[in-house]
């Protein structure tokens, strides 16, 4: 997770994009996500915790590959300078 | 790890019992079952050939679920291929958007012919999956076809097509992505703002000295939840 690594601002973007706006994106695919699920998920992002390993499958196929891993929210923030 | 971790420590087996049984209370059959089979394709030769095996599913959630996780977890031989166009005649518009969903993440771009009449489908969940077709796998061919669907009656087919704009990351496509800021569907309003900002942010960037690019990293912070 070196500075000098840093991933492009395409990535960055679509990953902040993606454990931000879960609930839209799930939507857009037709999941329907049980409440129960949608209030932990929103749990986790409100104290940067989520990954992209707590999203749908549908989800996880969106995300840039091989780049993040299973950093959190905020870890990616870090990463990307934010 | 799994969307649903209870799944995590579950063997080929099991998971092959979790695909045969109801899903647990409360969890929409789809989201549940596409879990269970994109587990089952990760198990190796054994999983995969038990999802081919169920690929005459007349359940739709697990249809659609099979659908995914083949796509997924197979390279794109003919007869994976050859499956996935004969699914684009289903009858029910979910598995017709799964399956070409399929077929993008194949890179299958020479069935672009039988794909692209479909955006003339009644379902705006295949119109919409049409779009990520061909903004990903046409970019070129689909920008008149994705400015057209930001007017498209239907929120899901101008969300889908906004958020396919916005991976062009082109400054000139903003002009036609401002008015739906104001779109009456909330979705489609924070994917227009993701994609405007997003688009801003990666041009400001191309226009700063790679120091000040350490310094400058706002678009994060104009992806707003």
């Amino acid at each position: 997770m070196a500075e000098s690594t840093r991933p492009s601002p395409q990535d960055c973007h679509k990953a902040i994009k993606i454990l931000q706006q879960y609930k839209r994106l799930a939507q857009k695919y037709q999941l329907r996500l049980a409440d129960k699920r949608i209030i932990e998920l929103d749990n986790l992002r409100e104290h940067g915790l989520i990954t992209i390993n707590h999203l749908p499958a549908k989800l996880r196929a969106e995300f840039p590959e091989g780049i993040f891993g299973a950093l959190t929210l905020a870890e990616i923030y870090r990463w990307c300078g934010v | 790890m799994s969307f649903y971790a209870e799944l995590d420590q579950a063997n080929l087996t099991e998971l092959m019992a979790y695909f045969q049984q109801p899903p647990p209370d409360g969890e929409d059959g789809y989201s549940y079952y596409v879990e269970v089979a994109t587990l089952i394709g990760q198990q190796g030769e054994a999983g995969i050939a038990f999802l081919k095996r169920q690929r005459w599913q007349i359940d739709q959630d697990k249809l659609r679920a099979i659908i995914f996780a083949l796509s997924y977890a197979s390279s794109p031989t003919p007869d994976l291929l050859s499956w996935l166009v004969d699914l684009l005649k289903n009858q029910h518009a979910n598995v017709v958007a799964e399956a070409i969903d399929g077929l993008t993440h194949l890179k299958a771009k020479e069935v672009a012919g039988q794909v692209l009449p479909l955006y003339h489908h009644d379902s705006p969940y295949v119109k919409g999956s049409v779009l990520r077709f061909m903004g990903r796998l046409q970019p070129d061919k689909a920008l008149p076809i994705l400015i057209e669907a930001l007017h498209d009656p239907h929120f899901i087919v101008r969300e889908n097509a906004v958020d396919e704009l916005g991976e062009y990351h082109q400054e000139d496509i903003i002009t036609c992505l401002r008015p739906l800021l104001a779109d009456p569907h909330p979705d489609v309003r924070q994917a227009t703002k993701t994609a405007i900002y997003g688009t801003e942010m990666l041009s400001f960037q191309r226009n700063i000295s790679s120091e000040e690019q350490e310094i400058f990293m706002p678009y994060s912070l104009l992806v707003t939840a």
